[in-house]
């Protein structure tokens, strides 16, 4: 866009029409950052300077992790501007303007006498059109500051883009612990990592409850593969499905009723279709090959699913009723892992490529094919953020396997936690605020 | 894929300012159509109008069409 002046001068030069309205083109070959400025917040009171600091980090690390904005924090302003702390009258914009943002962030944090309880008031100001965009208050026990500053980048992010943000989920993950794997969540942004599980058995692929408060996955604890139930504080393990041989690869239907899953009690993987009561296990697919990894169209009317039937693994879709089988994948000899984006019709899959895996989506009517990650080692597992605008997956691109995420674009891909590996098969909370 | 697209309506004057731009089509997608419109904003100001054509004003008709954003 920054091309804009360019049209109009080619334009001017080039044009014989004057009175009738002028046509013009712009193509933007990506989609640019908005460049945003995030001045220092300011402690009002006695209230601590470390927590106005703490504040405006956990905010600059939010908006740049969204992958919508160009941050630019105190470090990147000119010196004039580093140390100016807290809400700029809206009168007195010109300085801030000619720091190069289009966007500016500010605000205070105050902390009440008693120590517990803190204050964020925050103003967001378009220094375009030099006007006030929005102005909000967050209140809490002191606990709760991570998630109230979450909940500012998320109305940042509403603001800027008409969607709230998902700074508030979490996502769940399998982490090699010995001999074993044990499941781990931690924050969209990495912090507050957690071990559900801690039984030093073999316990894989989690799957978060569509309400957020229960994580299925299959477990090896009494040898067998079985499916089992977990609160996400890591209490009440139960038992789900105990079919002997393989009860894996949970899918929860979005109005949390249903669980498909990958079970193998008749020798050969089906998908089957169970109550969340753990009742009237149903078999979807008819045997035509070894069929896995069910995923849920949005409506909750159609599944996804890897079948072998045609002699290698493709993706299909059928009805939930396991009627109306199509396949939708028909590049490549190895595409696996679907994961249906929760807004769109669009599934991502794994499919191996000139020996290694690469994470790509498709639309579910087969259209649009779009190759995401192609880095050294294998990416694989993919799954959607509760808004489809980003996509977690594994990697190896750097040793042992981790969990990255990125923009559904495919762009800023990062990995969640600073960790050292051994990282699999992750799933996207829904939103906690 | 989706298709975003947008068009912004806006008169060029003789201070070379973009006066009253107005979306003619919104992509649906936030991000993209104020994108463009701060685009329009920050080009600001933009080439004289020439004195050849005779004109106060011109009206220009801006398409914007992106790489997809989801």
């Amino acid at each position: 866009m920054k091309y804009l002046f360019l049209f109009f001068l080619i334009f001017f030069i080039a044009s014989p029409f004057a009175e009738a309205r002028i046509y013009l083109d712009i193509n933007a070959p990506t989609l640019v950052q908005i460049p945003i400025i995030l001045a220092k917040w300011k402690s009002v009171d006695k209230t601590p300077p470390p927590l106005s600091e703490k504040v405006y980090e956990i905010l600059a690390n939010d908006l740049t992790l969204s992958g919508f904005f160009k941050v630019i924090d105190a470090p990147r302003l000119p010196l004039s501007l580093q140390e100016k702390v807290g809400i700029p009258d809206t009168l007195s914009l010109q300085e801030w303007i000619s720091a190069g943002g289009e966007i500016l962030l500010a605000g205070e944090t105050f902390m009440e006498p008693n120590g517990l309880n803190f204050r964020l008031k925050f103003h967001l100001i378009d220094l375009v059109e030099q006007k006030h965009i929005i102005g909000k208050q967050y209140e809490g026990p002191l606990q709760t500051l991570r998630s109230a500053v979450h909940r500012i980048a998320d109305e940042v992010v509403l603001q800027i883009t008409g969607e709230k943000g998902v700074h508030n989920t979490k996502i769940a993950y399998a982490v090699l612990q010995g001999v074993g794997k044990e499941i781990f969540i931690a924050d969209f942004d990495g912090a507050n990592v957690k071990q559900i599980t801690q039984n030093q058995s073999l316990n894989l692929s989690p799957a978060w409850s569509p309400d957020g408060k229960k994580i299925a996955f299959t477990s090896y604890l009494k040898r067998n593969p079985d499916l089992y139930l977990i609160d996400v504080a890591g209490k009440n393990l139960q038992p789900f499905s105990t079919y002997p041989g393989l009860n894996v690869s949970p899918s929860w239907s979005p109005d949390g009723k249903q669980i498909a899953m990958m079970m193998g009690m008749e020798g050969k993987s089906e998908i089957f279709l169970i109550d969340t009561n753990g009742k009237n296990p149903k078999k979807l697919t008819k045997g035509q090959g070894n069929e896995a990894s069910p995923t849920w169209s949005p409506d909750g009317q159609q599944i996804a699913f890897v079948s072998d039937r045609s002699g290698s693994p493709q993706i299909y879709i059928m009805t939930r009723d396991g009627s109306n089988v199509h396949r939708l994948t028909f590049e490549g000899s190895y595409n696996t892992n679907p994961s249906w984006s929760p807004r769109e019709d669009r599934i991502a899959f794994c499919a191996r490529v000139e020996g290694r895996f690469d994470v790509f989506a498709i639309g579910s009517d087969g259209s649009g094919l779009r190759r995401l990650t192609s880095n050294p080692g294998n990416n694989e597992s993919p799954c959607w953020s509760p808004d489809g605008r980003y996509i977690a997956f594994s990697s190896t691109r750097k040793g042992s396997s981790k969990i990255f995420i990125m923009n559904a674009n495919g762009f800023n891909q990062r990995a969640l936690t600073p960790s050292k590996g051994g990282e699999s098969s992750p799933s996207w909370s829904r939103r906690f605020e | 894929m989706v298709d975003l697209e947008v068009t912004i309506v806006v008169i060029i004057d003789q201070d070379r300012r973009a006066q009253k731009p107005k979306f003619d089509k919104e992509s649906g997608n936030a991000i993209y159509d104020q994108n463009a419109m701060r685009a329009i904003k920050k080009a600001e100001p933009f080439p004289s109008i020439p004195k050849e054509l005779g004109e106060n004003t011109l009206e220009f008709e801006m398409h914007f069409t992106p790489d997809l954003i989801r």
